[in-house]
């Protein structure tokens, strides 16, 4: 027999269907009444139904006329008599059906046997599938005392029921870049609790739902989305891989939105069923301000959902304009998991959890205040495509700062951590930690020592919330390696680790010096860039070995001026292995002093004023 | 064939990497490693906590080649991987008796 057999008709209108048909509701309801058609079709034909009276009901999905290419045509078939008696009538109805080479699933049932599946004492699937139950062909009557049946025991099983569907396991989030359209958080199964709900609290309908409209439309995207993943690939039909997105064509921003929309109104949903037995809540919408977001940083992932939905619904607009937007915006790459707004929103509570444990206990509040900011921020440079995010993004990362009520310095602090918080991870696994240069680069960069810390957690937080394969321990050896060897470089302790600290000196000391003598050789580079607001006196060489010279030249500049500097001032016996005058810009990029190649040095009593550099012996 | 496995330093990868594909060898295998040499491990302090640091983070490359290349793949290694300090890592070299790409089924220097 040809393939389809008799239904040759129902294969060839199906392929033309699923191949030309606009994906959407639309389709899916043709093609769901294609189906019927069909069966419709097989029952007329059906031998023994003149005399034994039986139902055809589609279930699930195919009761919901949301037929997609990939899906089970789901029957119920219902009779008075035992299943034996229906056997001829089953034969007839699923061979053809079967041979059509779409899956088929079918239950047959007497009526009282139909009334205890749908029990709760019993599988939840049967009983939320025949929610959406549909009569196709059959016997009227005897299909409306079915449901009338099977419907007066859900109800007297509703409470239990609803806990079940309310307990029912979700995974995922809707803002996975390569979510499960169906079975995932906001996918399809969301959105079937609410048709559930509705159909058990029928005292109670739920057209007061906010969103109602937003929910179909919703819905129209990710059945869309399944039509074209179900055409595209039929074996991995649900998972919305990122190539898989491109190479079906999907308008992967629009099932974004569109889970989003399902798992916040599910979300409210359940909270308004609750808030009905019990006092009001919190309004979910209200604006976010610098109090919540550190508790939620300090509660962790536990508190992710709620932040999730009162940033999605706008909550923090006020302080970062269009943050809400960012909660649907993809930009894959590498190991991303998530969307821009809400790895920013894991990148936030992973700052004080899981390895990071207390670990801001001992940071002061504003500097907890602007990490919390920082993290929020710090991808904010993505709303433009292309690289350089970080540095984009800074300068508004900044004003967001000053908008939820930081004050200046924290600001300055913010933008910092978001112009260099791929700076750790980056450079610890591509450069060598052991070579000074590489850790003065990043000590300059970071400015101040009290900053190490922040920045340490930030990009802690910003990669354990990127992919699980990415903050593994072997990253996060080679991150603290660096972020220890940075603090070592910014501490004020002289004693050989407090490189930059030391250029700082230098540079006071400079410019006392030349302030005193305006010895030529120190204002020998007037090209460099001068920063308004530097003393008077003050030299144009030195003025970038300070905290602002990581904003006002390159690290490897600054690191430069700094040795340069402190090879003009310091006199030899004051521990500086190297001779002043052999220390020149380019011997110093050609030639790195390493730390640990140094002759140790004695170092003078410890003065008022930093004496002793990079030549000494570095106690790691 | 050699099998030859290098355990360096990971700042050193694309290094090896661009000095292998200089010579031709088409594919090799990098794993994010940890260990130790001579140097053995060290007690390290950081923001108060002790760190023991036993295993230092290294790569392990492997890669399989033709035997008359192999020289040629340690010394390219070394070079690209070496900066004369401790921890430069070790290159090993192994006999590999088969190789079979399973694709097509072909078997030996063919398949690599």
């Amino acid at each position: 027999m040809p393939a389809g057999g008799q239904l040759q008709w129902y294969t060839a209108r199906r392929a033309t269907l699923i191949a030309t048909a606009a994906p959407g509701s639309a389709a899916a309801r043709e093609l769901s009444d294609l189906t019927d058609e069909a069966v419709l079709a097989l029952a007329g034909a059906a031998p023994s139904h003149a005399r034994l009276p039986f139902a055809v009901f589609a279930l699930g999905g195919y009761g919901a006329r949301r037929l997609l290419p990939g899906s089970d045509i789901d029957l119920l078939i219902v009779s008075e008599g035992s299943a034996r008696d229906l056997e001829p009538l089953v034969r007839t109805l699923l061979y053809p059906l079967w041979d059509t080479g779409v899956d088929v699933g079918h239950q047959v049932r007497t009526r009282a046997g139909q009334v205890r599946a749908v029990s709760a004492d019993l599988n939840l699937t049967v009983a939320t599938a025949f929610l959406t139950a549909r009569f196709i062909a059959g016997d009227e009557r005897l299909a409306y005392r079915v449901v009338v049946d099977a419907f007066r025991r859900l109800r007297r099983d509703r409470r239990r029921l609803l806990d079940e569907i309310g307990a029912r396991v979700r995974t995922g989030s809707p803002y996975l870049l390569a979510p499960d359209l169906k079975e995932g958080v906001g996918g399809q199964r969301d959105i079937d609790e609410l048709v559930w709900r509705a159909a058990l609290e029928a005292e109670r309908p739920l057209t007061n739902v906010p969103g109602a409209t937003a929910l179909e439309e919703a819905q129209d995207a990710i059945t869309a989305a399944r039509w074209r993943l179900h055409r595209h690939r039929p074996t991995a039909r649900n998972l919305m891989g990122v190539a898989d997105a491109e190479a079906a064509d999907i308008d992967a921003d629009a099932v974004q939105r569109a889970l989003a929309v399902a798992q916040h109104t599910l979300l409210e949903t359940r909270d308004a069923l609750r808030r009905t037995k019990r006092s009001t809540a919190e309004d979910p919408r209200a604006p976010l301000g610098l109090a919540d977001l550190v508790s939620a940083a300090r509660e962790g992932a536990r508190v992710l959902p709620s932040v999730e939905r009162a940033v999605y619904a706008g909550g923090l607009d006020h302080a970062v304009p269009g943050f809400s937007a960012l909660m649907t915006l993809r930009r894959p790459g590498l190991s991303h998991r998530y969307t821009v707004g809400a790895h920013s929103l894991h990148t936030l509570v992973s700052l004080f959890n899981g390895d990071q444990a207390h670990a801001g206990d001992a940071l002061p509040g504003d500097a907890v205040e602007a990490l919390v900011v920082a993290a929020l921020t710090h991808d904010i440079g993505k709303r433009e495509p292309g690289p350089d995010h970080a540095e984009r993004g800074a300068a508004e990362a900044g004003s967001a700062a000053g908008r939820l009520g930081l004050a200046p310095d924290p600001c300055r602090i913010v933008k910092m951590l978001v112009r260099e918080h791929l700076l750790l991870g980056e450079v610890a696994t591509s450069r060598d930690l052991t070579d000074e240069d590489v850790v003065l680069e990043v000590a300059v960069r970071i400015g101040r020592r009290d900053l190490v810390e922040p920045l340490f957690l930030l990009t802690a937080a910003d990669m354990t919330a990127t992919g699980p394969d990415v903050w593994t321990p072997w990253r996060r050896s080679l991150v603290v390696e660096l972020a220890r060897k940075a603090e070592a470089a910014l501490s004020p302790e002289v004693d050989g680790t407090g490189i930059v600290s030391m250029a700082h000196a230098c540079r006071d000391e400079a410019a006392r010096s030349h302030s005193r003598k305006a010895p030529r050789a120190l204002c020998c580079d007037s090209s460099g860039p001068r920063r308004s607001g530097t003393s008077p006196g003050a030299l144009p060489g030195t003025c970038c070995a300070t905290d602002a010279l990581s904003r006002a030249c390159p690290a490897r500049e600054c690191l430069w001026r700094s040795r340069w500097t402190y090879a003009q001032v310091m006199p030899p016996a004051h521990g500086c292995s190297t001779s002043p005058s052999a220390i020149d810009r380019g011997s110093l990029r050609r030639s790195p002093v390493r730390w640990r190649s140094r002759a140790s040095t004695r170092l003078p009593p410890r003065p008022s004023r930093p004496t002793v550099a990079w030549g000494s012996t570095c106690s790691w | 064939m050699k099998k030859i496995e290098a355990v360096i330093k990971p700042h050193r990868l694309d290094d090896v990497k661009e000095a292998l594909h200089e010579l031709g060898v088409v594919g090799l295998t990098a794993y994010e490693a940890k260990g130790f040499g001579r140097q053995k491990g060290h007690t390290e302090i950081y923001r108060g906590a002790e760190y023991t640091v036993d295993f230092v983070p290294k790569v392990k490359v492997e890669v399989v080649v033709d035997d008359a290349l192999a020289p040629q793949v340690e010394d390219a290694i070394i070079n690209a991987a070496r900066s004369g300090k401790i921890g430069d890592g070790k290159v090993f070299t192994y006999d590999c008796e088969g190789a079979v790409r399973i694709r097509t089924g072909e078997r030996g220097p063919d398949a690599l």
